[in-house]
């Protein structure tokens, strides 16, 4: 018998807590590729399934990309920074820059990775606003979810998106040059103290405990299905073309095969195989029957549980069903855990 | 010359075998399938490294030094390559995400080259301050526990150092190596697990975490890597999306990988840079090594029926022809070019190029005089001993390996 390596493990309680009960701040640059050009929003709207045309300048939005399959090949986050000119955040970069050349045809648009340009850090939690209030030039009390707006820390331009993947109501991310992140990390260290914050440095705690619980997707979960089965279809905007389309109102038509759900284990020390490690995934088993995989499994330390998503087959598994995988006994569940 | 080429298939040696073909065909028309050909491949590149070990061991008869040095040379070597564009390549390549900054995510390079090169396993953990691997099959489990030491540290512990961020120490508690049922990799880092600390050869352990290991039993190991297996869409997957088919891996790396002779001609190379040793006393061990290798390959009766049943040779072919399809299927599956120039009952000869035998430019020409003895070795005992195997180069370029197999009488074996 091995230990659980989350349960027992003080350091990432303690960071994952900090998010959940003060703040919690970290290096956590994604990809990001500009886009500009008279026919960026065209482009776009045409790429991705969910509305661009209608994002405010300074807004943002989220959405899927799928093949002409219908099925997800990247999720990301739009932000419209000008009337012409996008950010899109990924963490799929080389794909994203290979499917825009493949499909923007005669389009008017430019678009530069602009990674090694674009620092990001998130600040998560219910005292992430008091501690960004503390360090930015201008207070961020009346910037609304999925916003993105100039700021500055000292003399350091900045920008503040209020965002996260943390699934906290009040987070945001700082996007920064990075000759000049060296600034911004002082200053949230500085001033960590004063609202129990703390520097989160466990990719587990980043990528996979806090944002597990809340019922956020890895493209470990999604990657290959279509937005019916994970619950990604609320925001497609049907009144126009885009990729992926007429396979997507198929499945509208016929409902989907699978569905993403939540699981829970009571027992403490158990190893689940899943694809956030690599490979496939352990197997559910419902009834006596392969059912789907295991997409990801971590522990949970706001539910106090091993938790995780599988896959699975829609017309044989149900939310409350008993499952065995691995051996060891599980209960399907919604994906949103607290 | 007479420049006569048997009716045989493939004439065109190169277009009909991978990655255009499914199959490796003899010059019997027997075909290799894909499958068999990535596992000979690994199987084979592993049994060149396990006499280049022993050539190793020749040299640095203390086992505690030799693998010091050979943890050291390579470890510099990786260290060197992967602060380069070359590492950002392979963080690209494994779809390492940006914020990923620290010693950890070195483990994912190792999950795919393992199973890049049929080393098939699971990762049980992955977080910035532990990792663990843990393999069930490795076809370099031949070369000694020396391979697992150099693997940890050179391939894994120096490599994570080249990225800066959190660092990571890799053990190997476990390895099949040195007869365990599994591999396993552990990486640790030691602010958060403190350790002794140990010399960088030192790393089977013990670790910090052993109460987190996660064992899988042996009715529960997997047989082949993911890209072999159905339920795996055929294709390896690493825990950050990114995928390749076998075909990719195969081509990538997969058939071509020299792993252990890689680390051991660093060390050797440094050698000779350092007056250590001469070239010429070097390429004499490597041909004794070698030569032996190849006259024992073939010196028991089956041996021989095998490789005869296994190329589809027929029966009353029994000369250089039988030598020459043994190599073609091997430079086939190594993916080396040749181009035919004699294959008749009198004489065989190829021209090989040396970059499709050498593949590590810095180990050049330690890979040529190795696969020179081993072939010369084995026409003794697979073809007869009025047959041999050499290169010639009169009218030749530099970089080509013209390669006769015909009778030859020598007084002075040498």
């Amino acid at each position: 018998m091995f230990k659980n390596v989350y349960k027992n493990d003080p350091m990432k309680r303690e960071q994952h807590e900090a998010v959940r009960k003060t703040a919690g701040w970290y290096y956590f640059t994604h990809q990001l590729l500009e886009i500009s050009g008279k026919d960026a929003t065209a482009l776009l709207d045409r790429v991705y399934p969910n509305p661009i045309a209608t994002l405010k300048n300074g807004g943002a939005r989220y959405t899927t990309m799928l093949n002409e399959d219908g099925l997800i090949i990247d999720d990301v986050v739009i932000f419209r920074l000008e009337e012409n000119k996008y950010w899109i955040s990924t963490l799929f970069v080389r794909k994203l820059i290979a499917w825009l050349d493949a499909h923007k045809g005669e389009s008017k648009v430019e678009y530069k990775n602009i990674t090694d340009v674009t620092d990001m850090y998130a600040v998560q939690g219910p005292k992430s606003r008091d501690l960004l209030n503390a360090i930015l030039a201008e207070k961020v009390d009346d910037q609304k979810f999925f916003t993105i707006r100039e700021n500055k820390i000292g003399d350091v331009p900045v920008k503040i998106s209020r965002a996260g993947f943390t699934g906290e109501k009040i987070g945001y991310e700082i996007y920064v040059a990075p000759e000049q992140k060296g600034i911004v990390e002082a200053k949230l260290a500085e001033n960590e103290k004063a609202f129990g914050a703390l520097r989160i440095t466990e990719f587990q705690i980043m990528v996979l405990t806090l944002a597990t619980e809340k019922g956020f997707y890895l493209m470990c979960d999604i990657g290959k299905t279509n937005p019916f089965e994970v619950g990604l279809d609320r925001g497609i905007n049907w009144d126009k073309d885009f990729i992926g389309k007429e396979a997507l109102l198929k499945v509208k038509a016929e409902g989907a095969k699978r569905q993403l759900l939540g699981f829970t284990v009571d027992e403490d020390d158990v190893f689940i195989a899943s694809k956030d490690k690599g490979g496939v995934g352990d197997l559910v088993i419902v009834k006596g029957e392969e059912v789907g995989r295991v997409t990801k499994c971590t522990y949970g330390f706001t539910v106090g549980k091993n938790i995780g998503y599988a896959l699975v087959e829609s017309a044989k598994t149900q939310v409350g069903d008993t499952a065995v995988i691995n051996g060891y006994t599980a209960v399907l569940t919604d994906r949103v855990f607290v | 010359m007479k420049n006569c080429v048997d009716s045989r298939i493939p004439r065109e040696v190169g277009a009909g075998a991978l990655p255009d073909h499914p199959a490796i065909k003899t010059p019997w028309e027997k075909l290799i399938s894909f499958y068999d050909a990535y596992h000979y491949a690994t199987r084979h590149n592993a049994a060149v490294a396990a006499c280049f070990m022993e050539v190793m061991r020749i040299i640095i008869p203390d086992y505690a030094t030799r693998c010091k040095r050979l943890c050291e040379a390579t470890g510099r070597a990786m260290k060197g390559a992967f602060s380069t564009a070359f590492g950002k390549m392979h963080k690209e390549n494994n779809g390492i995400h940006p914020f990923m900054q620290g010693g950890y995510f070195t483990a994912l390079y190792g999950d795919s080259g393992d199973e890049r090169i049929g080393l098939c396993g699971r990762v049980n953990d992955f977080g910035t301050y532990r990792a663990e691997k843990e393999l069930d099959v490795c076809d370099w489990d031949i070369l000694g526990s020396e391979v697992c030491r150099i693997s940890t540290y050179g391939g894994l512990t120096s490599i994570s150092q080249a990225y800066g961020g959190i660092p990571m120490e890799y053990h190997m508690p476990e390895a099949k190596g040195c007869g365990d049922l599994h591999c396993r990799v552990v990486a640790e880092n030691r602010d958060k697990y403190p350790m002794p600390e140990h010399e960088c050869w030192e790393n089977f352990g013990p670790i910090a975490t052993a109460d987190q290991i996660k064992f899988t039993p042996e009715e529960k190991m997997f047989k082949e890597c993911q890209q072999f297996r159905e339920e795996c869409g055929y294709k390896y997957r690493n825990g950050l999306d990114q995928e390749y088919t076998a075909a990719e891996l195969y081509t990538s790396g997969g058939a071509t990988n020299i792993t252990g002779t890689d680390y051991c001609g660093l060390l050797l190379k440094e050698m000779v840079g350092a007056n250590e040793i001469g070239m010429e006393e070097l390429s004499n061990i490597i041909t004794c090594v070698f030569e032996a290798a190849g006259k024992t390959m073939f010196a028991e009766f089956f041996a021989v029926k095998g490789l005869r049943d296994w190329l589809g040779v027929p029966a009353d072919v029994k000369d250089g022809r039988v030598l020459g399809g043994y190599i073609e299927v091997i430079l086939q599956t190594i993916l080396a070019n040749y181009t035919i120039v004699e294959f008749n009952k009198e004489e065989v000869v190829y021209d090989i190029p040396v970059s499709g035998i050498e593949r590590r430019i810095a180990l050049r020409p330690m890979l040529t005089t190795a696969y020179l003895a081993m072939w010369y070795g084995m026409s003794k005992t697979l073809v007869g001993s009025q047959w041999s195997l050499w290169r010639e180069t009169e009218g030749v370029p530099e970089d080509i390996i013209r390669l006769k197999i015909a009778k030859k009488i020598d007084k002075f074996c040498r």
